[in-house]
């Protein structure tokens, strides 16, 4: 009987602000323990939170064997690796100064604005261990900021929002890319003529890529219930146009390099569709030994759960031209907040937008009208798909900017 | 029970929960645990910022207190600040759902049974070519105990199932679920029937329904689509937290102003049992029927002790947290539109050409609100007709609560069994929200 033990520590220290001002300061040190054990292909899981004794949790997941819950693939085995911050994180005190700092320094920049929400700073430490060699192990430390701006003349619940996860922190950059926001919001752009026009997305946006989160799924891909179903190998979408999923450290995410079984793949990457060509669904254990497809290091769900296909993290890879270039001369439209969209099952997309603004291939413009954006899967992925850039919008964001064609109507 | 510190205000919260998952997959069972964990989060004032603290280690309670006393700055007289004021202090022992029907109670071959049961009627429809169900349940003992003398506990539980799947007939493809939950184990049985018809309805979708003509149409919303617009496009305006330090909003919202049709009241209260069931809130304030919206009229608004006492409102039992990792904010309970007095087909009578929004896959609300409906079907010369496939619904929220032109004289207050309500870093709390059809004289459909 092989024994996995999955370990899960967070670690946190969260400001909450509210118009401007710290308001308050939460502490958080959380561990979460899930014993696994296997035998005769199925699986009997365990769990506690905080101070645990291993023994007790190890026979009640063998207990849970007699659920017979089928686990048909081996456990991994045989692979060690760690992975540990190079950067620590500011102390508790320095970190309160700094936002303190922070919030000073945004008030005196933008004082017809207010932010409100959550500045945090986080180390998450993930392990998993088993009894036939599976060592491994990940601390990841960030920033989250997360701030949403209002005007003062403004009734809505927020007017613009600013928020980055990341290693990186650097007061002056993150205060000039908001004072950038506040510069363009206070710059209303009326006469917003409608038509075809570069729409600009955070690349990893779920706004634009649900459809492909849905369709890439293995079992939905299998089962032949995806637009892309029978597709493999096929060329489905622009040639420059390619998606992957990622566990790479060096894509910032606070998940670790491993999913939830313990696999991980050569340089934490696999491309779904790739140059366009359809390559693989996403799949974990179970679905890529049913269908004979890659495992996709895909397994997710909560710490003590059966593992099943999570929603990966999505990577977007540029291609190679700046936003400028890719623009060429024309201006774009940058998607700040676009919620409530959806595609229907034959691929339509509709999404309405309550933030957006031009932008001339180097800065914020001004503020346009809230938007409605429609396209289709096929068009804008393919013929109307321009370019992945190879710049971020804020310098501490790993985020590339997806550009698109879509029609744009103005929301009365 | 607890040492609190002077010159300060300190509540602590300990949950102990018991929660069941099952997850089938075609036919194979693939994941089924039950789980009982306890934890606390405490809570500091000190006249002027909070601090919290959230732990797993029950015999470190009083530690924490002490750890956030050391940081905090004593407040002499506290007990005399608006804030603290406001708290409500009740004594109170009550355990609603305990005993033999509990969740808890209930043997987990029985849960796994009934959801069996259900998911085979999956297997029947020759378009079902993936599925996964899903059944869940919860019970939540809360303990509360403040530094001005509350001491409460009481219980709350609610279980459900929901079957997703996804269908397929020739290139067409619908992807669709049935969800349904209960405050009571025992309502969850006899659907088969809802179920099947449920399978019958998207297996006509799924080989009849073609794109919508996009366009403004008299659109008329079912319960559950009337019910994620109230949530999302005036429940979320209601959570006062985004009120305070705002004279702008404070304007904008004052009380007594029209803000919808004189058809249109909506409510929101902890007091019904399901997803929204709050008896008394994380701050330990019993739950109010609170009205939103009074025959067009804005009537009230959601609050914490803390929103309540900087707009000098009376307190409203919203004060909620996901769970205890987090400090209770400003939430929704059950939240719904009051009921009419047609019956349906009354409702759809004198519409020529128009939408009916079925089932909704989610919504949201700002300014505009979307709705996107997963089955929806035209209305012609007042009768349902064919189904037709909708990306999204869009409105401005105040010109689509004046557009309201008629309510059915049923009410319903479903909530998702997996999910519920996101708010900043709080996603999903549980929530219940609902309403009758409601018609709406226009709204864009793309």
């Amino acid at each position: 009987m092989i024994r996995d033990i999955l370990k899960n520590q967070i670690q946190e220290i969260a400001i909450n602000v509210q118009q401007s001002e710290i308001e308050s300061i939460r502490k958080k040190d959380i561990a979460k323990t899930a014993i696994r054990v296997y035998d005769q292909d199925c699986i009997g899981i365990a769990s506690g939170i905080g101070k645990i004794q291993e023994e007790i949790l190890t026979k009640k997941a063998k207990e849970a064997l007699d659920l017979h819950i089928s686990y048909p693939v081996p456990p991994e085995s045989n692979h060690t690796k760690t992975i540990q911050p190079d950067q620590l994180l500011l102390s508790e005190e320095e970190f309160l100064h700094e936002m303190r700092e922070l919030l000073n320094v945004l008030r005196q920049q933008n004082p017809q604005f207010t932010f409100s929400n959550k500045l945090i700073q986080q180390r998450a430490s993930h392990s998993l261990n088993n009894d036939v060699g599976l060592s491994l192990s990940h601390a990841i430390e960030f920033y989250r900021i997360s701030l949403l701006i209002n005007h003062q003349d403004s009734s809505n619940l927020f007017d613009a929002a600013m928020g980055y996860q990341s290693n990186q922190y650097n007061r002056t950059l993150l205060t000039d890319y908001i004072h950038e926001i506040c510069t363009a919001y206070n710059n209303p752009i009326p006469d917003f003529q409608e038509g075809n026009y570069p729409i600009l997305f955070d690349s990893s946006d779920q706004t634009y890529l649900g459809k492909l989160y849905h369709d890439l799924h293995g079992h939905i891909f299998a089962t032949g219930s995806s637009l892309f179903s029978n597709r493999l190998g096929e060329s489905i979408f622009n040639p420059l146009f390619s998606f992957f999923v990622t566990r790479s450290p060096k894509h910032f995410s606070s998940q670790p390099f491993f999913d939830l079984e313990g696999v991980f793949t050569e340089d934490f990457l696999v491309p779904l569709i790739q140059n366009g060509i359809m390559q693989t669904p996403y799949t974990d254990k179970k679905t890529a030994h049913k269908y004979q497809y890659p495992n996709t290091a895909c397994g997710g769900g909560s710490y003590d759960s059966v593992p099943t296909i999570g929603i990966p993290q999505a990577y977007v890879p540029s291609t190679g031209k700046t936003t400028k270039e890719i623009l060429q001369g024309e201006k774009g439209i940058v998607i700040v907040i676009a919620s409530g969209g959806d595609f229907t099952p034959d691929g339509h997309f509709a999404t309405p937008v309550q933030l957006a603004f031009l932008y001339d291939g180097n800065h914020l413009v001004g503020r346009l009208p809230q938007l409605s954006l429609s396209s289709e899967l096929y068009t804008m992925f393919g013929d109307h798909f321009m370019g992945v850039s190879s710049n971020p919008l804020f310098p501490l964001d790993d985020s590339r900017q997806t550009i698109l064609r879509m029609n744009v109507k103005k929301i009365d | 029970m607890f040492v609190f510190p002077k010159g300060f205000y300190v509540d602590v919260r300990i949950e102990t929960i018991f929660e069941t998952t099952i997850r089938i997959a075609h036919n194979v069972l693939e994941d089924l645990k039950e789980k009982e964990y306890q934890a606390a989060f405490i809570r500091l004032f000190d006249g002027k910022m909070w601090y919290y603290s959230s732990t797993t280690d029950m015999t470190s309670i009083q530690k924490e207190i002490n750890t956030l006393a050391s940081v905090g700055h004593p407040f002499p007289g506290i007990e005399k600040h608006p804030v603290v004021q406001n708290f409500e202090v009740y004594n109170l022992h009550q355990e609603e759902f305990s005993g033999p029907t509990s969740v808890g109670s209930i043997p987990k071959k029985t849960k796994l049974t009934l959801l069996e049961e259900y998911s085979d009627l999956l297997n029947h429809n020759e378009h079902i070519k993936h599925w996964k169900s899903y059944y869940v349940d919860k019970r939540e003992v809360k303990d509360f105990y403040s530094s001005k003398g509350s001491q409460l506990h009481f219980d709350y539980e609610d279980s459900g199932f929901a079957l997703y799947y996804d269908m397929v007939h020739g290139d067409a493809k619908f992807s669709d679920r049935f969800d349904t939950n209960a405050s009571s184990f025992d309502n969850l049985q006899g659907l088969s029937s809802n179920i099947h018809k449920h399978i019958l309805a998207s297996d006509r979708f799924l080989c009849e329904s073609k794109p919508v003509q996009q366009g403004s149409y008299t659109t008329v919303l079912s319960p559950l689509a009337a019910g994620i617009f109230a949530h999302e496009s005036f429940g979320h305006k209601s959570e006062s937290d985004f009120m305070v330090g705002d004279e702008t909003m404070k304007k904008e919202w004052t009380i007594g102003k029209q803000v919808g049709s004189p058809l249109l009241s909506i409510i929101d209260t902890g007091t019904l049992h399901g997803k929204g069931y709050v008896p008394f809130d994380d701050e330990g304030t019993k739950a109010k029927i609170n009205y939103l919206v009074k025959k067009g009229f804005l009537e009230g608004r959601l609050h914490s002790i803390s929103t309540a006492t900087a707009l000098k409102e009376s307190p409203t039992g919203n004060a909620r947290a996901m769970n205890f990792e987090f400090e209770p904010i400003v939430r929704m309970t059950t939240t719904y539109i009051e009921k009419g007095d047609l019956p349906f087909d009354e409702l759809l009578t004198d519409i020529h050409e128009g939408v009916y929004v079925d089932t909704v896959k989610h919504g949201s609300g700002m300014s505009t609100f979307t709705l996107a409906p997963a089955r929806s079907y035209m209305i012609r010369k007042g009768k349902l007709a064919e189904p037709v496939q909708i990306s999204v619904i869009t409105g401005n929220v105040f010109k689509t609560l004046k557009d309201i032109e008629g309510l059915s004289n049923s009410l319903e207050t479903p909530g998702f069994t997996l999910g519920g309500c996101g708010k900043m870093e709080q996603h999903p709390l549980r929530v219940s929200f609902g309403g009758p059809d409601v018609r709406i004289k226009q709204l864009h459909i793309q």
